[in-house]
């Protein structure tokens, strides 16, 4: 919240949109204004995020909606389609477009385009300190007579900038102040848009204004010529495509006239270096894009940022770890009195479970950290351009390398990354091919058991080899559905590479709260309730000797097919109740040695073989996705039949690979 | 390899590093025009190739920001190259 002003509770409310292009601040925006009364969800019927929020200024309420990131208002995304739909039929007070001051010219594109759906525009000048580093001078009184609405300068980041950006708001809203947007003009295309008007008639075409249809029309947008079909009459119909046919370039005549306007307005508003300068944008991406260092730097990066994370969070972990055990001891002692199935149900199953899963929480907040540093700074940009051509083996182009990297992490957010493909298509294989990048959390429980069997110097090399067969895995897997169940042609690859900055702390929490947040509501939900079954079931029948408990009796009726691939029913048990969360999976072990920690080290070292432990880790890496992804696929994809291929995808792909690891290992007489 | 640098209309993603050029033409549907113009290129923009090894994406200059574009893109994207003064762009 803002300001409140001393006034009583004001009753007027106005409703704002926010838009902007990806990278230009729109989001610390959003979150400046409405603080904590968020409400975050989905736009109806899309996978689309949509987030809404009030905030209270000089007595008026304002309601905020953040419109989905877009650099025009065309079709061809499904969230430009979303933004202009919300300006055109929700019809709010103020539109506030966000631009980039550094990137002006290209930003003034999405505003020539807001302006031709709504005058009650407001320019929201951001991160003018990044203008100065390309030594650019804005003139903002210029900029907005030019223009002829308001325009507030701003740097977001450092709070610069937001009571004249309310003002200026509530002054367009309250209709104090008459935006009088400098008129677009479509040069050649002016004469075939007042032909395209005439036939389309006054009033509306499917809820749209008629002018607006006609200039869609030209641009060849596939949903308005929908819309026009079902709304105009057949004759009409005829004399547009009529029209339309002689002017087959529509799209690049309506573009230039854009930019001629753009050209006109910041004639008198910015000057700009004749040559542009060398930034340090520029050393910097001359090194790290390089032809043949770019990729050597790329996984240079990502292995240090894996190094520190598991150096870094593994005191943390054991902390947490211990903890939650002293916890329990002092739980178990201060209900001495209370029922025993009670105080062990509270003590051997949520405590423990509940404990086992935070444990992995700080490498979960210090990989996203890392990555959140990536990404704020421009880096994860280049990475993606650096990761291009291998992308192109699957189909993919160098985005879908961003949501694979933030499934390291955890694959829910990872999965949810997968929004920043353009291409439904492109989506789904993303989403499907995720399940085999390990989290944090299935690498937990692989380098826990990976510890306990092989000697210290061989640790690193078997690690290294499972994120290697991983990323095979994906690469093959992508490579094969893209041929055989979602053939298609290879989406355009375009992406704005920004300039390098020093990453903000801000946007630095909101990039790792978002993330954990998907990570935290699993941990508290699906894991807790699952560590509480699978105590129940292997404590039960009361008194049994473990091997007698029902979670046995379900392991044993499991263990044929868990033979296949050398696992005892101890292992194929561990693997099943890992569906719930592949932390859990350890926790499971620890009940079925009666050991933790060091003493389950030494259990399994007397009863499994390196090589057993090696087969379980595979398969324990790639077999399923848990339960909380399959949700995620299943809201990410709205489909169930996608979502039923994703779960059994992986599994028989980790089985084959488990049964084929063990006899190819005994064949050649490992252990 | 970067050859001499083309003189006559070429696609961009066949300019070497540090050559400029004037977009003559989009070879392409309707759809990748209009998502070019929305990141800048239209006919008669000028724009600078940063990074080009000839093979997978490249990076362009474009009304002050950068852009990179994958091949396919950047070969249906057609330019006349502008002489260019002697001294060499930095690097």
């Amino acid at each position: 919240m803002i300001s409140r002003s001393a006034a009583a509770e004001g009753t007027t409310t106005m409703r704002v949109a926010l838009a902007g292009s990806p990278n230009v601040g729109k989001s610390t925006i959003f979150n400046i204004l409405t603080g904590l009364n968020q409400r975050v969800g989905n736009w109806p019927g899309k996978t689309v995020e949509r987030k809404a929020g009030t905030c209270r200024f000089n007595g008026v309420s304002l309601e905020c909606v953040d419109l989905p990131g877009a650099y025009s208002l065309t079709a061809h995304a499904i969230e430009e389609v979303i933004a202009r739909d919300y300006i055109l039929k929700e019809k709010p007070d103020v539109v506030v477009v966000v631009v980039d001051a550094s990137n002006l010219e290209r930003n003034l594109y999405l505003v020539a385009q807001v302006l031709e759906l709504t005058p009650r525009v407001v320019v929201a000048l951001n991160m003018v300190d990044l203008a100065s580093v390309k030594h650019y001078r804005i003139f903002p009184e210029e900029l907005e007579q030019a223009l002829g609405v308001p325009v507030v300068p701003m740097v977001a980041t450092r709070m610069k900038g937001m009571p004249e950006l309310l003002n200026a708001v509530v002054g367009v809203g309250m209709g104090q102040r008459h935006p009088q947007p400098r008129r677009i003009d479509y040069l050649r295309a002016e004469h075939t848009l007042a032909a395209l008007r005439a036939a389309l008639g006054d009033g509306t075409i499917g809820g749209y204004p008629a002018a607006w249809v006609a200039l869609k029309l030209l641009e060849g947008d596939e949903e308005i010529e929908k819309a026009a079909e079902e709304d105009v009459a057949p004759q009409a119909m005829q004399q547009i495509r009529q029209v339309l046919r002689e002017h087959e370039h529509g799209p690049a005549v309506v573009a230039d006239a854009r930019y001629a306007w753009i050209e006109q307005v910041l004639r008198s508003s910015m000057e700009r270096p004749a040559r542009s300068v060398i930034t340090l944008t520029d050393r910097i991406d001359h090194v790290v894009t390089h032809g043949l260092l770019g990729l050597p730097i790329l996984l240079g990066i990502f292995v240090l940022v894996f190094w520190l994370t598991f150096t870094v969070s593994s005191p943390l972990s054991d902390s947490i770890g211990s903890g939650f055990a002293l916890l329990g001891a002092w739980l178990a002692t201060a209900l001495r009195g209370a029922p025993q199935p009670l105080v062990a149900l509270l003590t051997g199953g949520i405590i423990a479970g509940v404990g086992s899963v935070l444990s992995f929480l700080p490498v979960i907040v210090i990989f996203f950290l890392f990555l959140g540093l990536l990404e704020d700074s421009g880096y994860m940009a280049r990475a993606a351009f650096v990761m291009d051509r291998i992308m192109h083996a699957m189909g993919l182009h160098g985005k879908a390398f961003l949501s694979f990297m933030v499934s390291y992490g955890c694959n829910i957010p990872g999965i949810m990354a997968a929004r920043i493909l353009e291409s439904q298509r492109d989506r789904l294989l993303v989403i499907l091919v995720n399940p085999l990048i390990p989290c944090a959390a299935r690498i937990g429980v692989a380098a826990f058991i990976v510890g306990a069997l092989f000697p210290p110097a061989l640790r690193t090399p078997v690690m290294a080899s499972l994120y290697a067969l991983s990323l095979l895995m994906v690469i093959i897997s992508g490579f094969v559905l893209r041929r055989v169940a979602l053939p298609g042609e290879r989406a355009p690859f375009m992406m704005e590479l920004p300039l390098y900055r020093l990453p903000n702390p801000r946007t630095l929490a909101m990039f790792v709260g978002y993330r954990l947040a998907a990570f935290g509501r699993k941990a508290g939900t699906i894991i807790l309730a699952v560590s509480v079954l699978i105590w129940l079931l292997s404590s039960f029948p009361v008194g049994a000797p473990v091997s007698d408990t029902y979670m046995a009796r379900l392991g044993k009726l499991l263990e044929p097919a868990g033979r296949l691939a050398g696992l005892d029913w101890r292992m194929t048990v561990a693997l099943v109740t890992g569906f719930s969360a592949k932390e859990t999976s350890l926790a499971t072990l620890g009940v079925l040695y009666h050991a933790e920690g060091e003493s389950l080290s030494r259990a399994l070292r007397e009863s499994i073989t390196p090589l057993v432990a090696f087969v379980f880790v595979v398969v324990q890496m790639l077999y399923i996705p848990c339960l909380a992804s399959v949700a995620t696929m299943r809201s990410e994809t709205q489909s169930w039949k996608w979502t039923a291929i994703g779960v059994l995808y992986p599994l028989l792909l980790a089985g084959g690979l488990g049964i084929l690891i063990f006899h190819l290992g005994r064949a050649i007489g490992l252990q | 390899m970067p050859g001499p640098p083309p003189d006559g209309p070429t696609p961009l993603g066949r300019l070497p590093p540090g050559q400029e050029g004037v977009v003559e033409a989009i070879q392409a549907g309707f759809a990748l025009v209009r998502r070019l113009a929305a990141l800048g290129i239209v006919s008669g923009t000028p724009v600078t190739v940063l990074a080009n090894t000839m093979a997978g994406p490249i990076i362009v200059e474009v009304r002050g920001g950068r852009l990179a574009l994958g091949r396919g893109e950047a070969m249906k994207v057609i330019v006349k190259p502008i002489a260019q003064a002697l001294e060499q762009p930095e690097g």
